[in-house]
């Protein structure tokens, strides 16, 4: 019942996306990731259209383009605006919360410190997505 | 010295001369300023001046200036008059170090002074006083040209005696930023008779320009008819540049504050991307290989500290993100956000919560009220030591706002250490949930939100919260 999903993870922190591949193992995840280290790599992988990502975990401290700016483009834009964004952060800060949700975010989660409760997280989250019906 | 006779008139002496002194020939205090007893507060009628000021009469040359000393250390340079009437003296002085503050001024400006027959003498008399004064001050004849200056208008405009005399002041003293409005309301009330008072840019004669609070008003004949127009200058110009100086700084300060703020924010929210990252390396190490136990005991203790870390980091991010400008003002039942508090917090088992009776309605901001009433309950259930803990909660109304109380049967607090509770820079760390800055979090929403916090703690018993808002 599980469908394997195509996820486009937009972080910069190389130990963080270690990190990210090691959940996907531990929890015997077969999903598709497709990493990108900055907004900017993000929007070229969205504009080749080689792999149209079904949703997009996304950092929002990032160089170059930022999180919140990568997220508006994606909400703009006829061709992408319909992918689910789950911001994935350490950031608990009020304000980008709620200009998150604003511009149009499926989920905002918080990156607890122990690598454990991450695992739990990122496990629900991954079921959750994957067990919807996505375009 | 020339003798004159004058009139003594309290009320116009009073607010005309800011300091003087009337003896009689034994030198008896007979009359004084006010002003002057608020140097010289033992003063009063009765009083000898000999025992006060230490004149020696047999020595007092009242040709020569007499300095006196006051208790509060401001010197005053007297000049004596004698009345050749009946032998008073009196005593006109001007404050070695002081220029007269504006407040006095305005005494001396609302009076509407009257000459009396023997104006000569009077003039003589105005114009020793006016020559003594720090401000300057200007008399003009009729129709409002220049009769004369004092010493004090010549040193503060740079213009000689000869230079001005017969001149419309206005005309030698205001420039090309003079304020249009201030000139015109000048000359509405001069030619209305009426007394004038505001601030504006005069020019020396050297083209500098320089503030000054100008007040004055018509003199009248006993007729009613306008014999001369007196005012008195004071340079204000240094209060002026103090002013908008310390606007400068103050806006200044707020910048950098608000810098300081952002950088807070930035660099804790920084730092807790590695405390996160050493921390899943050290599980991942952990996972990964078969450690002995000593190591494996050291990598907690990593773990433990960078929990720590953590925790504080986010207390700072707490607290730096609390600023003004982000509060949004609405109507919040206070019933449902300690609701949500409790809601919010892992209340343990043994300790009941209490709320005495229904919460009122109050403007402010929803999330940080929340959050100031979450921290002030969450520190009292962190201080809690008996078996049944009971927190209750609490308001009353005045007129002025309310009033809540968040009451705990806790360990309270010492009184060295309750003046330090809701500073920043004392926090305590007292267990392993807190990051210490709970309370600094909850003193900084009420301060926004213009109320005050305080609390009454007795060791053993229990501490009470006060948090008073504003309607």
């Amino acid at each position: 019942m599980f469908k394997l999903l195509n996820i486009l993870f937009v972080e910069d922190d190389a130990i963080e996306v270690m990190m990210f591949v090691r959940v996907l193992q531990k929890i015997g995840s077969n999903h598709r990731l497709i990493e990108a280290s900055n907004g900017e790599e993000a929007l070229a992988i969205l504009k080749a259209k080689e792999i149209i990502p079904d949703i997009i975990l996304l950092d929002l401290n990032m160089p170059k383009l930022n999180g919140i700016e990568f997220l508006k483009i994606v909400k703009s834009n006829e061709a992408t605006r319909h992918i689910p964004v789950i911001i994935f952060t350490t950031s608990n800060n009020h304000r980008d919360i709620a200009s998150c949700y604003k511009i149009g975010i499926s989920g905002y989660i918080i990156k607890p410190l122990k690598y454990e409760d991450y695992l739990v997280l990122v496990q629900k989250t991954l079921e959750y997505w994957s067990s919807n019906e996505l375009l | 010295m020339k003798k004159i006779q004058f009139e003594f008139d309290e009320s116009s002496f009073n607010t005309l001369f800011p300091y003087f002194i009337l003896l009689d020939k034994n030198y008896i205090v007979k009359f004084h300023s006010t002003l002057l007893a608020d140097y010289f507060p033992e003063l009063n009628d009765a009083t000898s001046l000999l025992d006060h000021f230490k004149i020696n009469p047999s020595n007092t040359e009242l040709t020569e200036k007499v300095t006196l000393s006051s208790i509060q250390t401001k010197d005053f340079q007297l000049i004596g008059q004698i009345n050749s009437y009946n032998q008073d003296l009196l005593f006109i002085g001007t404050p070695n170090d002081a220029f007269i503050s504006s407040e006095k001024l305005n005494k001396i400006s609302n009076s509407n002074l009257k000459l009396q027959d023997r104006q000569e003498d009077q003039l003589v008399l105005l114009s020793l006083i006016a020559e003594k004064n720090i401000n300057s001050v200007i008399i003009c004849d009729s129709e409002g040209n220049i009769e004369w200056v004092n010493s004090s208008f010549i040193a503060m405009s740079g213009f000689s005696i000869e230079e001005v005399l017969g001149k419309k002041p206005g005309h030698v003293l205001q420039g090309k930023e003079t304020s249009v409005e201030q000139i015109n309301y000048l000359k509405n009330q001069i030619r209305n008779g009426l007394p004038f008072k505001c601030e504006l840019i005069n020019y020396k004669k050297s083209g500098e320009k320089y503030w000054v609070k100008i007040q004055g008003q018509a003199l009248y004949s006993r007729e009613g008819k306008i014999l001369k127009y007196f005012a008195i200058e004071e340079d204000i110009s240094k209060n002026i540049a103090l002013k908008s100086q310390t606007e400068e700084l103050a806006s200044n300060f707020a910048k950098t504050n608000k810098d300081l703020e952002s950088y807070a924010l930035i660099a804790s929210h920084d730092l807790k991307a590695p405390i996160r990252s050493i921390y899943s390396l050290i599980t991942i190490i952990k996972d990964d290989n078969e450690l002995n136990d000593i190591s494996n005991d050291y990598l907690t203790i990593i773990e433990n500290k960078l929990e720590k870390m953590n925790l504080q980091i986010e207390g700072i991010l707490d607290y730096a993100q609390i600023n003004k400008e982000s509060f949004f003002y609405e109507d919040v039942n206070c019933n449902e956000i300690i609701k949500n508090s409790i809601e919010n917090l892992n209340i343990p088992e043994n300790i009941e919560i209490k709320i005495l009776q229904n919460l009122p309605t109050i403007r402010a901001d929803k999330y940080r009220l929340q959050q100031l009433f979450q921290k002030v309950i969450c520190n009292a259930l962190n201080f809690i030591d008996k078996p049944i803990g009971i927190v209750e909660i609490d308001y009353k109304e005045d007129k002025k706002g309310y009033i809540f109380s968040i009451k705990d049967n806790g360990k309270g607090v010492a009184l060295e250490c309750q003046k330090h509770l809701f500073d920043i820079s004392k926090y305590f760390i007292n267990n392993n949930r807190s990051t210490g800055l709970g309370l600094s979090i909850a003193k900084k929403i009420v301060e926004i939100l213009n109320g005050k916090i305080w609390i009454e703690s007795e060791l053993g018993v229990g501490t009470t919260f006060f948090i008073e808002l504003k309607k």
